[in-house]
């Protein structure tokens, strides 16, 4: 298997080799992800984080990247707009397209590209001193392929100059089969500012394509972060994501991570945080029906003393599907007084569905709260027949339970809109 | 109560059986139009079982004998059929159902009905006027139709919840199953003033309990006593009190003797 690993890898990298860019710090990640890109590189199966998550179906796909955007229906994309986003950034099977995107402020945006000039100001000099470095230090060779394979990078910065509260969309459309892309975002929410980051990635027309998605993220001091990544690919899709996260002294970050489609999806999210009394608070919700694969592998680092985290993860599995979730949390030597608490819940819907949930605690400090707990259960027979002697038939009744399993990632979601697309999933998933 | 009357209920030689456990065993009962009936026996007397039964629990499997409801075999029917036929089951231990609100559920489970009947449906602001009044019958206030189903609520809340089901949902035949126990004698006296509230000549009502004290409040016109997944005798109210006194095991002795 190793073989194909490797043959996809050198693959992919010659599509992508026409990126050399005159921007010294494209250059600089795509130099620094190269030499982590040999032979190796990307996991199979014998890797122990990938041993449940089988890739080979995407090793074998011949996949192209794109160097146009598309036209899309502007009457459909704007239907994906959240009434909530004050800025909305449409990326195009991985190409940033200005077109379709709307921002707020051009100070507080821009736009990295391999296909442009060195665009000048404040956001150059930012991308300069951070884009990258999480990546570097947490990544793997799937993060490094999208370092080296991002076409255009989207650089925010927020830092409380508009007096609205900014809530950022990025809409990650696919309208390609057999495309491959490397959506790519680094987003800095400066000093004591709070701000919304939705990550929408869905395909219009295209199907059978590979998302490789990677946000770098930065919660400055006293910053507040709400993150929300909502994955609705195709169905015959494939969908790898890292999100790497840093929260410095008092900040907080919470994300709300809703994975619905792709036939084989992955979300990493490595949360860091490196400063007293940060908080993260992690949600995820993976919705997981037919054959497909959904795989969460999260990590969150409590480096310093006094940080806190909750994590919330919760698996609906039907028909054949695969689910799979492992939590690690590890807790540095001088992390005293660290508090943190993890639980899992999956519910299979199918005999033949299966779940593989894992905790895994790493504590080198003495003085800590590491709470964690997982379980797995089926749809209960009482609560099915409570609703059903009410008249409720049985698909309502199931959606209505399937609801309730799911309700305390969904409860706080600060962006109502994106309720009923997610509801319809859950929906989905009881349509025997 | 007269023999005119229309039959809502009736089972012949019910027998029904509980992953191979045998739990009834012949059970015979008419239930007509107007009427309320009580069915007492001790635990594990298969009172309870009896209920599940004619809802459609399907851990319960019929085995042999008739189940009816007004003329049709109701056997074959799912839970929600029997449901949206008028059969409803107040339930000993209602489910709670967090993250569904109480009041979502209720008027899902309204349309539902209304449906099947060809009664027109609520959106939410016509269901809430319309609910204004049930909930009062309740003596429950508004708020607990922002609640989620049942959870949180105390053992009174809850029967007064099923008490309110049933009057939205207005059933043909109501099984209130041990919808007494637990409640104390304000919430008992408010769950009973319910319950005779909703009752009509239409409708017929099985009361499923230990005690007679409910009985003091909505009035039986039979009272059957359950032994051995059977009813092994019929009376009037007037044997609860004797029930209340003596005990089962003479009505238990009499049974085996007349049956030697």
């Amino acid at each position: 298997m190793r073989d194909i690993a490797d043959k996809f890898l050198a693959s992919v990298l010659s599509k992508t080799d026409r990126y050399s860019s005159e921007i010294p710090i494209l250059r600089t990640i795509r130099d620094q992800a190269l030499r982590k890109l040999t032979p190796g590189a990307l996991p199979i199966t014998t890797d122990e984080s990938w041993r449940y998550t089988d890739l080979r179906s995407l090793y074998g796909l011949n996949l192209s990247s794109v160097s146009e955007s598309q036209q899309i229906d502007e009457q459909i994309l704007q239907s994906f707009r959240l009434p909530e986003a004050t800025d909305f950034v449409v990326t195009v099977d991985g190409i940033f397209s200005e077109k379709y995107s709307s921002t707020l402020s051009d100070k507080e945006f821009s736009i990295l590209s391999n296909a442009r000039a060195n665009p000048a100001g404040i956001q150059v000099a930012l991308g300069k001193a951070l884009l990258g470095t999480l990546e570097d230090r947490f990544g793997d060779g799937f993060s490094a392929l999208n370092s080296s394979g991002a076409r255009d990078i989207i650089l925010v910065t927020v830092n409380g100059e508009s007096a609205l509260e900014r809530v950022i969309q990025v809409l990650n459309v696919n309208t390609k089969k057999d495309v491959f892309s490397c959506p790519r975002i680094l987003f800095d929410c400066g000093v004591g500012v709070e701000a919304t980051l939705i990550e929408d990635s869905l395909n219009i027309g295209g199907y059978r394509y590979f998302t490789n998605n990677v946000v770098e993220l930065f919660v400055r001091e006293n910053a507040k972060v709400d993150h929300i990544q909502l994955q609705r690919e195709d169905l015959d899709s494939f969908f790898i994501s890292n999100s790497f996260v840093n929260i410095e002294r008092s900040g907080t970050y919470r994300s709300w991570a809703i994975s619905c489609g792709a036939k084989l999806s992955r979300h990493n999210p490595h949360v860091y945080l490196g400063g007293n009394g940060a908080h993260a608070d992690l949600k995820g919700l993976a919705l997981c029906d037919k054959g497909r694969v959904s795989d969460t592998h999260s990590t969150l680092y409590h480096a310093e003393a006094h940080t806190s985290s909750r994590q919330t993860h919760k698996n609906i599995a039907a028909d054949q599907a695969r689910v799979v979730f492992n939590g690690k949390i590890k807790v540095f030597k001088d992390a005293q007084g660290t508090d943190a608490a993890q639980q899992s819940r999956s519910l299979l819907l199918s005999n033949r569905a299966s779940v593989d949930a894992k905790p895994e605690l790493e504590i080198f400090a003495d003085d800590v709260k590491c709470a964690h707990g997982a379980t797995i259960g089926q749809i209960n027979d009482e609560e099915l027949f409570y609703l059903k002697a009410r008249g409720i038939d049985d698909r309502t009744a199931r959606s209505l339970l399937n609801y309730a399993f799911a309700r305390d990632v969904l409860d706080d979601l600060p962006i109502k809109s994106l309720l009923p697309s997610i509801e319809e999933n859950i929906r989905a998933l009881t349509s025997f | 109560m007269s023999d005119e009357n229309k039959i809502i209920l009736e089972a012949r030689g019910l027998k029904a059986e509980i992953s191979g456990a045998s739990i009834l065993k012949g059970l015979d009962l008419c239930v007509r139009a107007g009427e309320i009936h009580a069915i007492m026996g001790k635990n594990g007397s298969g009172k309870s079982t009896f209920s599940k039964v004619v809802a459609g629990h399907p851990s319960y499997a019929v085995t042999d004998g008739k189940l009816e409801f007004l003329g049709e075999d109701l056997i074959e029917l799912a839970p929600e059929e029997r449901s949206k036929k008028g059969i409803f089951l107040g339930f000993q231990y209602p489910i709670e159902v967090p993250g569904v609100t109480n009041g979502a559920f209720l008027r899902l489970a309204f349309n539902s009905i209304q449906a099947a009947r060809g009664g027109d449906e609520l959106d939410p602001l016509e269901f809430d006027d319309f609910i204004q009044e049930k909930l009062k019958l309740l003596k429950m206030d508004a708020g607990f139709l922002d609640r989620s189903l049942n959870e949180g609520f105390s053992g009174g809340e809850k029967k007064r919840n099923e008490i309110l089901q049933m009057a939205i949902l207005e059933p043909k035949l109501a099984i209130l199953d041990e919808t007494d126990s637990g409640l104390d004698i304000d919430a008992l006296r408010i769950v009973a003033n319910g319950v005779n509230a909703i009752h009509s000549d239409d409708d017929a009502i099985i009361l499923v309990t230990h005690y007679q004290r409910l009985l003091n409040y909505i009035e039986p016109d039979f009272i059957h006593v359950m032994e051995g997944g059977k009813i092994i005798k019929t009376g009037t109210k007037e044997l609860a009190l004797e029930l209340e006194s003596k005990g089962y095991d003479w009505v238990v002795d009499e049974y085996k003797a007349k049956a030697a």
